[in-house]
């Protein structure tokens, strides 16, 4: 049971708010807290993966496709 | 957690950022003016302008991609980490793995251009900051910024006679 904005640990509070962030939740509604705190390293790692991926096929297109004078002329332009 | 102001007027518009716009505009001007007709004299022009556009052009529509498949929060400007990231993958693409296959590319590796990178991400991280964090936010909607971060609008109306 945690909270959904801060992932608090809300067991064993007498009120239902928050002692960190101030959310209200309602014990009994399950969509108002989380069972389980996500795992947010995971995430992020999932997320710079993504991110990679696509900068490293942008960089590719660059080079390739898209504009291939963009960067690159002849070895004597100082490039 | 998004740390951008609710009271910043718009969001990041991507590939229609100001920022991207305007480097577009420099870059297209680069290439069929300042490249031919001072190129020979300014030899920035021809070797490193591009370089130095390569984030700010670049990088809105990267992250574009990026937000389509979910991988951003939609309207968020670059943050300083997104910029870093993109400068040294791409910094590693073009001034590393490239100029191995030279033969194809016609490139070679340079610390300047790697220079350039970093400058022109500077300097559009500096833009995008600013408009995250709303001190030039007046700017763009053409009001005084510190009026703006207060809440007045202070608009002149059009009177006519």
């Amino acid at each position: 049971m945690f909270c959904r904005v801060c992932y608090y640990d809300l067991r064993g509070l007498s009120e239902p708010r928050c002692p960190e962030c101030g959310t209200q939740f309602n014990p009994a509604d399950v969509t108002t807290y989380l069972m389980e705190v996500p795992d947010l390293r995971a995430q992020s790692l999932r997320r710079i993966a993504w991110m990679l991926a696509i900068a490293l096929v942008a960089a590719f297109l660059i080079m390739v496709h898209l504009v291939p004078s963009f960067f690159f002329g002849p070895p004597s332009s100082g490039h | 957690m998004d740390k951008q102001r609710d009271g910043v007027p718009g969001s990041f518009k991507y590939c229609f950022d100001p920022v991207c716009l305007t480097a577009l505009t420099i870059y297209l001007a680069n290439r069929w003016f300042m490249k031919p007709h001072w190129g020979a004299y300014i030899s920035f022009f021809p070797d490193y302008l591009n370089d130095f556009l390569c984030i700010p052009l670049f990088l809105p529509p990267v992250l574009l991609v990026n937000c389509l498949l979910g991988v951003r929060q939609r309207s968020r400007y670059p943050t300083a980490f997104e910029l870093l990231f993109h400068l040294v993958v791409w910094s590693v693409c073009f001034e590393v793995v490239a100029p191995l296959f030279s033969a194809v590319f016609h490139t070679t590796a340079g610390a300047l251009d790697v220079a350039a990178y970093a400058l022109g991400a500077g300097v559009a991280g500096l833009v995008w900051g600013s408009w995250r964090h709303g001190r030039l936010a007046g700017v763009w909607h053409g009001r005084s910024p510190a009026r703006f971060r207060r809440g007045e609008d202070v608009r002149t109306p059009i009177v006519f006679p």
